[in-house]
């Protein structure tokens, strides 16, 4: 196995980072695959509760970086899926205790052995990022379609490339369909000429991620979910399948829009 | 007509996703280039200043800005002249 590296990194923070790792996570094993994520984010681990594996930690990232632990020992595996991983990042040091060459080098021991390595980035362009992008061969940018996040992910690509990193690609999450028809959020065609890149998926706000998230099992799981949904076409798009991208730009109810303007009989 | 064309494009002037755009494309502009708005000022007074040395131009239809075309980044100065008539009126 040679094992692909992503790095889910925005910038901002509070977009989805770590929601959008442990899906990502959990739809690429549904299809079999054998996926290691990293929790990069020294000092404010979460990615354990997102993928409700905070209970079993011994080890952490930290300790096989300092040779307390081997690679094997922290790697948590997953209570639903055979083949999903977790190293956890260690919740009390800081972003200093690794550096981006400890990361190249845990990566080359995983690419060994799994598909997909999974980094989940820290907020932020510091050291923190830094690690997170040293190993990635390609980077999964998370922006939410409001001015700052979209700031941000500029920011991020802008600095991907200076790091010979690739553009990456985009992945909007929190679209609220309505809104965008409205007029009153960015469209994903408007993201998408300002920041000029590859788009991977897009995630609609859906409370099902909240009500996953505080139980600890991601919406992928729940195939009733639209966020899970999305975040398993993004796996499949990963894949290398031709999935289309669904429309959240209510562009599909132009003839409703229609229909109530004329009932409207066309005043304001 | 075009209230007609906005409201089924949900796309009205007074759209605020119209308005979070537009700002996007001038900060990201900025941002990319890491000009600050301030110092496009000064070369915008300077580049008038030059020009007006040999060229009559009025300094408040000058224009200068940044912009994007994918993610390279241009400098575009729009320098009117002044209509012929005028011109030769002022002489």
């Amino acid at each position: 196995m040679t094992a692909k590296v992503l790095t889910v990194t925005s910038g901002k923070g509070g977009v989805g980072k770590t929601t959008a790792t442990a899906n990502i996570g959990v739809a690429l094993a549904l299809l079999g695959q054998k996926v290691v994520c990293i929790d990069s984010d020294i000092g404010l681990r979460n990615l354990d509760v997102v993928m409700g594996l905070e209970n079993r930690i011994v080890y952490d990232l930290v300790d096989v970086v300092e040779g307390r632990a081997r690679l094997r020992q922290s790697m948590i595996k997953d209570k639903r899926l055979p083949e999903l991983y977790l190293i956890p990042a260690a919740q009390t040091r800081d972003k200093t205790a690794i550096s981006p060459s400890d990361m190249v080098r845990i990566c080359d021991e995983l690419r060994e052995e799994t598909d997909w390595v999974l980094i989940d980035s820290p907020a932020g362009i510091e050291r923190g990022f830094r690690n997170a992008i040293a190993a990635s061969d390609t980077a999964i940018i998370v922006t939410n379609p409001e001015v700052s996040a979209v700031r941000d992910a500029d920011r991020i690509i802008g600095l991907l490339e200076a790091e010979e990193k690739g553009p990456g690609k985009l992945i909007i999450n929190r679209i609220k369909p309505e809104l965008v028809e409205r007029g009153d959020m960015l469209a994903t065609a408007d993201i998408l000429e300002i920041l000029a890149v590859d788009l991977l998926g897009l995630v609609p706000e859906d409370e099902s991620v909240l009500i996953s998230t505080n139980r600890g099992n991601p919406a992928a799981l729940d195939s009733k979910s639209k966020a899970g949904q999305a975040y398993r076409d993004i796996a499949g798009r990963l894949m290398g399948e031709p999935i289309p991208f669904p429309s959240l730009d209510g562009t599909d109810n132009l003839r409703k829009r229609l229909a109530r303007l004329m009932h409207r009989g066309g005043g304001s | 007509m075009s209230g007609l064309w906005d409201r089924l494009t949900g796309h009205g002037e007074r759209s605020s996703a119209r308005t979070a755009k537009d700002r996007l494309i001038v900060v990201l502009s900025h941002d990319r280039s890491e000009i600050e708005p301030g110092i496009l000022e000064k070369i915008k007074d300077e580049i008038i200043r030059v020009i007006s040395e040999h060229i009559d131009v009025d300094p408040s239809t000058v224009q200068i800005r940044l912009f994007s075309e994918g993610r390279e980044q241009h400098l575009r100065a729009d320098v009117p002249l002044r209509p012929p008539s005028r011109r030769r009126r002022t002489f």
